[in-house]
């Protein structure tokens, strides 16, 4: 019987990590035909090595689907160099800097947001990158994290009203 | 102002210190102008001696004798202090001019620098040091060296109550562990960085 290709990926995962020589060939073969299916079937596509990045690449997506879901993600484009965007970006945000700022000019910002009505304790952490894009421009990538000190639904809810915030803010960079 | 007081490094910050092969710039010619066989070059700062000597708990002049004696001229350490202390300072004026606009802007200025005693002592004396800074705060006063915890802590007792100190250092592990202490950091390398202008820093601080 030929496995679910989700009932292989975490197991082969496994194997493959612990010991590549243990993998059972009559399941391998099982996989090829499967996915060869409809094919010629004169390359044999899928590979122990094929298999295993597929495995990973799936976990970092995993992982990473799951952490941007607690987390305001935004991006943006935009034709100016890194240089002018820094300098747009550090005056616009200038008011929310403060103690544990952590900057590299021109390329990161990571420092802390809280606002006056937030309780104590309640912080989130912004995190922006500015990427030179294939365009010659600026990508600017921000991920605005620690929403889960905000109990239940407040959480949702105030991540939510930042996400339409962050959008705000990327739209007054790009604007002339 | 969001920062105060602004805390620069002097080696690679005020002052250019390497080149793109992270040699430092003022002992290039030392060989040339001096005489300092290789070898001895390559003792002059080596470790653990040089984490000793610029935590202040190991003199440099004790060990430049030993090492000047060891090659049969214990006399050439002064010469080679006072060289020393004349090749490296070599001023970076944009990121003076960056801190001539703090000190306008009403913000307290310091140079935070892992040193040893007698360039820390050279530093101070500095007309432009003594005219643009509050204080110069050195690792061999301090007992500690970036990014030692305690660097940050020590330094942090010159600072003025309720102060948000944040450190201009050209080493990303001196910037990370300035935050770590509660401080603010920003990374500035621009020895080996192109991209790290003064200009760049001046949008973050000023």
């Amino acid at each position: 019987m030929t496995p679910k290709e989700d009932d292989i990926y975490p197991k082969y995962c496994f194997r493959l990590s612990h010991d590549d020589k243990a993998w059972p060939n009559r399941e391998l073969e099982a996989l090829k035909a499967k996915f060869n299916a409809g094919g010629d079937g004169s390359f044999p596509v899928i590979t122990k090595n094929v298999l295993l990045i597929s495995a990973l690449k799936r976990g970092l997506r995993f992982f990473r689907e799951d952490a941007q879901s607690h987390c305001v993600h935004q991006n943006i484009e935009l034709p100016a160099e890194a240089s002018a965007v820094w300098r747009a970006l550090t005056e616009m945000l200038a008011p929310h800097l403060r103690a544990g700022t952590q900057a590299v000019p021109n390329e990161s910002l990571q420092f802390t947001w809280t606002e006056p009505d937030w309780r104590d304790g309640e912080s989130t952490a912004c995190s922006i990158r500015l990427r030179a894009s294939f365009h010659g421009g600026t990508r600017v990538e921000v991920v605005h994290s620690g929403w889960e000190v905000f109990p239940g639904a407040e959480a949702t809810a105030r991540k939510a009203a930042f996400d339409a915030k962050w959008r705000d803010l990327l739209a007054r960079l790009a604007a002339p | 102002m969001t920062f105060d007081p602004v805390c620069f490094d002097f080696d690679g910050v005020l002052v250019r210190s390497r080149r793109a092969d992270r040699s430092f710039l003022w002992s290039a010619a030392l060989e040339a102008d001096l005489g300092v066989p290789p070898e001895l070059k390559a003792s002059l700062f080596a470790q653990p001696h040089w984490q000793e000597i610029i935590c202040g708990r190991e003199a440099f002049r004790d060990r430049l004798s030993r090492l000047f004696a060891a090659i049969g001229r214990p006399d050439d350490v002064d010469a080679f202090i006072a060289y020393w202390l004349a090749k490296d300072l070599d001023w970076r004026e944009d990121a003076l001019a960056v801190a001539r606009d703090l000190k306008r802007k009403g913000a307290k200025l310091y140079v935070a620098t892992n040193q040893d005693r007698i360039r820390a002592s050279h530093i101070r004396a500095l007309p432009l040091i003594k005219e643009l800074f509050d204080g110069v705060v050195a690792s061999s006063d301090l007992g500690a060296a970036k990014p030692e915890a305690a660097f940050f802590e020590r330094a942090a007792r010159h600072f003025a109550a309720g102060a948000a100190p944040v450190l201009v250092d050209d080493d990303a592990r001196n910037v990370r562990a300035a935050v770590q202490a509660g401080w603010s950091g920003a990374h500035f390398d621009p020895d080996l960085d192109p991209d790290a202008t003064a200009e760049s820093l001046r949008a973050l601080l000023l």
